[in-house]
């Protein structure tokens, strides 16, 4: 995929604009509603924001001047994420998500399939893994915005810290700073629950 | 624990420590268990958020075909941009040159200060009185009336811009020598210019009565009718480099 071509033509317009935007979104979708659902936390918030996510990219690609598409989108995906926070603040709801199930702190239909033990790896290994990956999403959502965002990049997606630092249009100062807090904030959580930790792990 | 110790472990995780930090860091490990275990349990952390599945998508993203809009036209094969920025440096290239221009022109006059005696030796071929009768007015009005009371500056005294300047009196003196032999042949321009004499004062050694030459009368208007030409279009380059630099930055 020649993504420089790609946002040429979309840069044009039309039809044929439109069909090599799409082709961007397909490549990229996935990571993006990601980064949004990690940031959220809950299914609806995090596809609502994707989709416009992809909107005001596609609605702004003129003012694309070249570098990654990738720090571009997610660059206006936390943003879009940033709005909703700072909207659900001001105006707090209670989701229905949750009573559904979708919610992190409730789901565990994504524990599943994926979770289930490797050959090599007992149940119990892997249950006590699951329970804390359960935990760290739970204390991934109770961080605040900015190093919740500068975890998910880092340590979730994988983006160098150039890129975050690109994504989130900061220094590489500020987010050393932020993914630290954020590391230490989540590690503190495991450690004040102990009985999650396995034996290696506890003083 | 303390924030930078949350910043080291970080940092030691991500590979960010030199050599030096990084030995520190693993003796300051292997003696407080306190920050072996925050160490081991962050690389918990982070390893855990790694292996973190991506979560299946609900739906696609994919904009509609409504979405679309209508083509732009296409871009000329050559850059209008470019064509901007070179017309917006060739315009700064020109108002620097006028400029200049302007300049040399404001300073040339100016430069010359010159008296009958030294231009009696400047002037080969041309005794004193005939130097003195054609100085050249064009500079003996303004130049020659504030160094009355002056002395006469020798030749040596000159300063090369002196020197350029002697070089273009001496010119003018030959134009003048020219339009003198055809006044002496039946044109009436030199008996009707009057002899400014009130406003030279005699100098000490040579006592000067300058009349003026036809080439003061002609040449000085010329040189002052220039500088608002070349200044006028010198704005119209600034303001014509601008507004190109704008449409350029803004394509």
């Amino acid at each position: 995929m020649d993504e420089a071509a790609l946002i040429a033509d979309a840069q044009r317009g039309g039809q044929r604009g439109l069909d090599a935007f799409n082709t961007l979104v397909l490549a990229h979708q996935s990571q993006v509603y990601n980064v949004a659902y990690r940031i959220l936390g809950t299914e609806a918030a995090a596809a609502d924001a994707t989709q416009e996510a992809f909107i005001s990219a596609f609605k702004s690609i003129d003012n694309f001047r070249g570098g990654s598409f990738k720090s571009y989108i997610l660059r206006i995906v936390t943003n879009t994420c940033f709005d909703v926070l700072r909207y659900n603040k001001r105006r707090p709801t209670t989701s229905l998500d949750g009573l559904a199930g979708n919610d992190v702190a409730e789901d565990d239909a994504t524990s599943g399939e994926e979770f289930l033990p490797s050959q090599d790896e007992n149940p119990a290994d892997a249950a006590e893994r699951g329970d804390i990956r359960r935990h760290i999403e739970l204390a991934l959502l109770r961080l605040p915005p900015d190093q919740r965002a500068t975890f998910v990049l880092s340590d979730v997606q994988g983006l160098s810290y150039d890129e975050i630092a690109e994504v989130m249009q900061t220094n590489l100062g500020t987010v050393k700073s932020r993914l630290s807090r954020a590391r230490a904030r989540l590690r503190d959580y495991l450690l004040s629950q102990q009985e999650l930790l396995p034996e290696e792990y506890r003083l | 624990m303390s924030e930078a110790n949350d910043e080291l472990i970080s940092a030691y995780m991500d590979g960010r420590l030199n050599v030096s930090e990084r030995a520190a860091f693993e003796s300051r490990e292997q003696h407080e268990a306190g920050l072996r275990q925050q160490m081991q349990v962050t690389r918990l952390v982070a390893h855990t958020a790694s292996q973190l599945p991506p979560l299946p998508l609900p739906r696609s993203f994919v904009l509609p075909a409504a979405m679309a809009v209508p083509e732009k036209p296409a871009r000329p094969s050559w850059d209008l941009r470019a064509l901007f920025r070179l017309g917006s440096a060739f315009a700064a290239a020109l108002f620097v040159l006028l400029v200049g221009l302007d300049l040399r022109q404001l300073a040339s006059p100016a430069a010359v200060v010159l008296t009958p005696n030294a231009l009696a030796t400047f002037v080969p071929n041309a005794s004193s009185a005939q130097s003195a009768t054609e100085l050249p007015l064009s500079l003996s009005t303004r130049a020659i009336q504030p160094q009355n009371t002056l002395p006469a500056l020798s030749a040596d005294a000159f300063t090369p811009r002196a020197a350029i300047a002697n070089t273009m009196v001496a010119n003018e003196i030959a134009a003048a020598r020219a339009v003198s032999a055809e006044a002496e042949t039946g044109a009436q321009l030199l008996t009707a210019t009057p002899a400014p004499a009130q406003t030279v004062a005699p100098v000490a050694a040579a006592p000067l009565t300058p009349v003026p030459t036809l080439s003061s009368v002609v040449t000085m208007p010329q040189a002052n009718a220039t500088w608002p030409l070349t200044r006028m279009l010198a704005g119209i380059s600034l303001i014509i480099g601008a507004v190109l630099a704008v449409l350029g930055w803004r394509r």
